[in-house]
C-alpha cells in the first residue's frame, strides 16, 4: 500500500467515525446525511471507473469488467439518491444491505489474498465478518428503529476504526531488478 | 535480470570483448550497482539524489502517486530498467494518456539503446557498465513499461511455461502467489507476483511486477497475454533473449573499448561467442533461479582470475573521503547515471510525452548539442 492510499484510508476511516457519531447523536436525521454521503461516493466512484474505461481500459485485455463495475456503482449511486423520502426503517434496511454487501466483498478480497499466500488477509476477513454480523443484527432489530440505528452507528464506527488500522498495515511488493 | 547476469555474465562479456581483469571487474560492478543505487544509498554516501537508478521496496511504498511522484518513478525505471522501444510508435486507438503509456513499452534494439551505448563512449568503465545494465534489461524486460500502469503491465491469469521434454516442448501451467518471503519454485511452477490492483497508477502495476520474476530467469520460456496486446498471446523465449543480450553486450563493449568503429542496433558478436556457445547455452537453459555460480565459473575460466562477490561497500569509503569526489569510481558512476537519465528524459519529453516530466535548462546561455550531466535539473524535484 503506497503512502497515498494509506492517507486515503486514514481519512476515509476518520470520516466514517464522524458520520457514525452524527448518527448516534442525531438518530432521527443522521441517516439522511449518511445516505447523501454514500450516494455521492458511489456516483463519484462510478463516474471515475467509466472515465477510466473510456480513456484507457477499453483497450486493455479484460477491460470490459471495469465498464460493468462502473455502471453498477453509478446505478447504485443514482438509486441511493432517490431514497430520501421513504420510511426510515426501509432506509436502515438498505444501509444494512450495503454494509453486508461490503462485508461480502471484504471476505472475497481476503480469500483472494489468502489464495495468493499474502499475509494481509486477516484484517479484511475480520472486517467482512463484522460487517455482515452488524447488517444481520440491524435487520433483526429493524422493528425497533432506534435500536437498529444505534447498532448501525456503532457498526459504522467499528468499520471506520478497522479502516484506520488498515492504513498502518504492512504491505510487500515483488522487487524488480 | 539479477546479479547472476548483471555482475558475473557482464564480467565474462567484458573479458570476451578484450578488457583486462581489473577493467572487467569495474564494468560488472557498475552494471550491478544500477540495482542498488537508490536514494537511501545515495543519502548514506552523501551523493545527489538525482542520480538514483533504482527504488527500494520501502521507497516505492512511500512514493507519491500524483503527477510529480509518477514522473519521478518513470524517470528512474524508464531510464535504467525499461528503456522505451519506440517513443513514436503508431497507436491507432485510445486517448493521448493511453498512447503516452503505450509508447513507454520496453523493447530491445531501439534508438534509445543505441544512444545509451554511444553516450558511454570514452567515459570509462563506470559508464560502460551502466550502459550494459540498460542494454541487457531491454531484452529481459521487453513488453513491459517502466511506469505504473494497469492497462499496459497487467497480464492474464493464465500463463504457461514451455518445458523442454525429450523431443519437444510441453506446456505446464504457472501458478502465482503473493508472498515475497517465500522463494519461487520452478519445479512446482509456483512463482510470486504482485497483487492485482484496479487503480491504474498503483505501484503494484509497475514494470513486470504482475508477471513476477519470470522475465528475470534465463531458463524459462512462457506464453502469456499482455494487457496491451489486443488479446494476442506472446511467447517469451528467455534463453534466446538472454543469449542475444550477451552477444550484443560483447559487441557494445568492443565498441566502447575502441576495437569496433561503430555500434549499431541489431549487431551481435556471434563470432566471439561461437567457441563458447555450448557452455553459454547450457548456463542459460539450466533450471535455476540464480545462475551466479555457473557464470562465475565461466568468467573465471576465461580470465584465469578470481571474481570477488559484489560488495556494495567497496567504493563508499573512497567516495566519502575524496577531496575531488567526481574523480572517484562512484563519482564517475553518478555522473554517468545523471547523463543517462538526462538523455532518456529529454528524449521522452521531446516526443511530447509528459510522463517522465520535462527538463529545464540550468544554464541560460550557450548551445548544447547533447545533454550532459548537470546541464538540466529535473522539473519538480
Amino acid at each position: 500500500m503506497s503512502a497515498f492510499l494509506r492517507i486515503g484510508n486514514f481519512i476515509t476511516g476518520i470520516l466514517m467515525v464522524l458520520v457514525s457519531l452524527m448518527i448516534l447523536l442525531f438518530p432521527e436525521d443522521g441517516h439522511l446525511i449518511l445516505i447523501t454521503c454514500i450516494s455521492i461516493a458511489l456516483l463519484a466512484a462510478g463516474l471515475h471507473s467509466l472515465f477510466f474505461y473510456v480513456t484507457m481500459a477499453r483497450h486493455m485485455v479484460g477491460g470490459r469488467a471495469i465498464l460493468y463495475f462502473g455502471l453498477f456503482l453509478f446505478d447504485l449511486g443514482v438509486f441511493t439518491c432517490t431514497l430520501y423520502d421513504i420510511p426510515q426503517a426501509m432506509i436502515m434496511l438498505y444501509l444494512s444491505a450495503i454494509h453486508g454487501f461490503s462485508g461480502v466483498m471484504s471476505i472475497l478480497r481476503s480469500r483472494e489474498s489468502r489464495r495468493m499466500h499474502a499475509s494481509s488477509w486477516k484484517l479484511p476477513l475480520l472486517s467482512g465478518i463484522s460487517n455482515i454480523a452488524i447488517a444481520c443484527i440491524c435487520a433483526i432489530f429493524i422493528r425497533s428503529i432506534n435500536t437498529a440505528v444505534l447498532i448501525y452507528g456503532f457498526g459504522l464506527a467499528y468499520s471506520g476504526i478497522l479502516r484506520i488500522l488498515s492504513a498502518f498495515q504492512r504491505t510487500r511488493t515483488v522487487f524488480i531488478s | 535480470m539479477q546479479e547472476d547476469f548483471h555482475y558475473y555474465a557482464t564480467y565474462a562479456a567484458a573479458v570476451l570483448a578484450g578488457y583486462s581483469h581489473d577493467e572487467s571487474l569495474q564494468i560488472c560492478y557498475s552494471a550491478n550497482l544500477v540495482d542498488s543505487c537508490s536514494r537511501t544509498f545515495l543519502e548514506r554516501i552523501g551523493a545527489p539524489h538525482s542520480a538514483a537508478t533504482t527504488q527500494l521496496q520501502l521507497e516505492m511504498m512511500k512514493a507519491r502517486l500524483d503527477r510529480i511522484g509518477l514522473q519521478d518513478i518513470t524517470r528512474i525505471w524508464a531510464s535504467f530498467h525499461f528503456l522505451p522501444g519506440d517513443l513514436y510508435a503508431p497507436v491507432f486507438h485510445g486517448f493521448r494518456m493511453y498512447r503516452n503509456k503505450y509508447r513507454l513499452i520496453c523493447q530491445p534494439n531501439s534508438l534509445l539503446m543505441e544512444e545509451t551505448v554511444h553516450l558511454a563512449l570514452s567515459k570509462g568503465p563506470e559508464a560502460a557498465g551502466l550502459a550494459m545494465h540498460v542494454l541487457c534489461d531491454t531484452w529481459a524486460h521487453r513488453n513491459f513499461a517502466g511506469t505504473p500502469s494497469l492497462v499496459i503491465n497487467n497480464v492474464s491469469n493464465q500463463i504457461w511455461e514451455w518445458v523442454p521434454g525429450e523431443d519437444t516442448l510441453f506446456r505446464k501451467p504457472i501458478h502465482f502467489r503473493h508472498n515475497p518471503a517465500l522463494p519461487d519454485n520452478p519445479e512446482e511452477g509456483i512463482y510470486n507476483c504482485t497483487l492485482f490492483q484496479i487503480p491504474e497508477n498503483s505501484i503494484m502495476n509497475l514494470g513486470h511486477g504482475r508477471a513476477g520474476h519470470l522475465p528475470d530467469y534465463s531458463f524459462i520460456r512462457y506464453s502469456y497475454m499482455p494487457a496491451w496486446g489486443d488479446y494476442s498471446i506472446i511467447t517469451k523465449d528467455n534463453p534466446s533473449d538472454y543469449r542475444h543480450a550477451f552477444a550484443q553486450m560483447v559487441q557494445a563493449l568492443q565498441y566502447l573499448r575502441g576495437t569496433q568503429d561503430h555500434f549499431r542496433r541489431d549487431q551481435y558478436a556471434w563470432d566471439v561467442l561461437s567457441p563458447h556457445d555450448d557452455r553459454i547455452r547450457s548456463i542459460l537453459t539450466r533450471r535455476q533461479t540464480d545462475a551466479s555460480r555457473d557464470w562465475q565459473a565461466f568468467g573465471e575460466s576465461l580470465s584465469g582470475e578470481h571474481i570477488p562477490p559484489f560488495d556494495l561497500e567497496r567504493y563508499q569509503k573512497e567516495y566519502r573521503e575524496a577531496s575531488d569526489r567526481e574523480d572517484t569510481f562512484l563519482g564517475r558512476f553518478i555522473h554517468a547515471a545523471q547523463a543517462q537519465k538526462s538523455m532518456v528524459v529529454n528524449a521522452i519529453s521531446s516526443s511530447g510525452n509528459p510522463l517522465a516530466g520535462s527538463l529545464v535548462r540550468r544554464k541560460p546561455f550557450g548551445r548544447f548539442p547533447h545533454p550532459t550531466p548537470g546541464m538540466f535539473r529535473e522539473a519538480g524535484s
